[in-house]
């Protein structure tokens, strides 16, 4: 609840959503941690305390595991939405989840849900190819670093944006109040009309100048569905994993996060993979279950039934591997359209790609 | 795509995603015999090929949500 002071100041009611690793209370084990309320500021929650000053008090911490939000979103949210009302929050404040994917999945979620079904204004930080920034909303989410260095200039801009929408004062254009924009138009009176504008912009533009476009042209890329295969009987298919299953002792010294290359095993002649020849070296998750039997993450075994039964073609003899987590999405890209061109090439017709 | 965060890929405009239960243990269940893991595993499989063989217009969960 908003606190007054005896000078008629207001201190307003901030809730922190943080996930198990931000708080502290453990790595990819406690991924599965259910929601849980901690009072008052918890790890970077005492940055954001500074950062609010007199002006607001984190009155509590929701912690939720990064997979326990990510998979039962909806049984999630609702105990956090719970946690956010009986706390009398007049803000959210979740993350800043830098490039963290399931985090920031789960902080957007968590903002939108809050601002649409309690309707108290919410606030997150990410980078800007976080997978969280997809998340449908219009949520406000302030652009990061891929890193906690990041974490002061973070936690110092969302709290700003936080006592702005706590006041009840409309935000400025994104560019200028430092986030991402959200899709939301709002009409302004401008110093020049759409001709004068426009022409001042052309002028800048041919000098060479810096200038400002007031509609960015989205970029969006996405890639359009392949066509069916409809005589998988007779089809190639090649096995492609992001899981970052590898020989024993990772010989080619696959990074476990944000990978620089994929590589290629050959897998003829493999029924499966046993857990004493390969191992799990992904970061993203615990794969003390993947060691014990790596056909969890890349089902040899069961796609050589398959081949056996008939029902593909043939498992093509190489099997492709990276780290998908922290991975920048141009790198992913250029992994993509590698991998493609070489399946293409040797005739591949299908993929199964496992990923996280 | 196998995922168990398919809601992920499913925002980021992947066409056929195969939603899966653990996301430590992707195409298994650690706590089944080995068999009856390996079984789920084929049934899991087999939604990936009915996924490669069904013409879609975006992204799409097999089975659908």
């Amino acid at each position: 609840m908003t606190t007054v002071a005896g000078d008629g100041s207001r201190a307003y009611a901030i809730v922190h959503y943080l996930n198990q690793f931000a708080a502290g209370i453990g790595a990819e084990k406690s991924a599965d941690l259910p929601p849980r309320w901690i009072d008052g500021p918890v790890g970077p929650g005492r940055l954001l305390q500074q950062a609010l000053g007199s002006g607001g008090r984190v009155v509590g911490t929701i912690v939720c595991g990064d997979d326990y939000a990510a998979m039962r979103d909806a049984g999630a949210a609702g105990t956090i939405l719970s946690f956010i009302k009986e706390a009398g929050a007049d803000a959210l404040v979740a993350g800043p989840a830098f490039g963290a994917g399931r985090y920031g999945s789960a902080c957007s979620t968590i903002c939108q849900a809050c601002r649409e079904r309690l309707a108290i204004p919410a606030v997150t930080a990410m980078h800007r190819h976080n997978p969280g920034v997809s998340v449908p909303g219009p949520t406000l989410i302030v652009p990061t670093g891929e890193t906690a260095l990041d974490m002061p200039e973070a936690v110092r801009a969302m709290a700003r944006l936080a006592l702005t929408l706590c006041r009840g004062e409309a935000l400025g254009p994104a560019a200028a109040e430092g986030y991402l924009p959200t899709g939301v138009k709002k009409n302004i009176r401008a110093p020049l009309n759409g001709a004068g504008r426009a022409t001042s912009m052309l002028l800048k533009k041919i000098a060479g100048a810096p200038f400002q476009t007031e509609i960015a042209v989205p970029r969006v890329d996405r890639v359009p569905p392949a066509l069916p295969v409809d005589d998988l009987a007779q089809a190639a298919v090649a096995l492609v994993t992001s899981g970052g299953i590898v020989p024993k002792g990772n010989p080619d010294r696959l990074e476990s996060r944000r990978a620089s290359r994929w590589l290629k095993y050959s897998i003829a002649g493999r029924t499966d993979l046993s857990a004493d020849e390969f191992e799990c070296i992904h970061g993203g998750f615990d794969g003390t279950e993947a060691n014990k039997d790596p056909d969890r993450v890349t089902p040899i075994d069961a796609l050589r039934i398959l081949e056996r039964n008939g029902e593909i073609g043939r498992l093509y003899d190489w099997m492709y591997v990276t780290t998908g987590n922290a991975a920048p999405v141009d790198r992913a890209q250029k992994f993509g359209r590698e991998l493609a061109d070489e399946l293409r090439r040797e005739g591949i017709r299908a993929v199964i790609f496992t990923a996280t | 795509m196998y995922s168990a965060l398919h809601r992920i890929p499913l925002s980021l405009g992947v066409s056929r995603i195969v939603p899966c239960p653990l996301i430590t243990c992707l195409l298994g269940d650690p706590t089944l015999p080995l068999d009856e893991e390996r079984g789920r595993r084929i049934d899991m499989l087999r939604r990936g090929l009915v996924a490669l063989r069904t013409p879609v217009q975006g992204p799409t969960c097999f089975p659908g949500e």
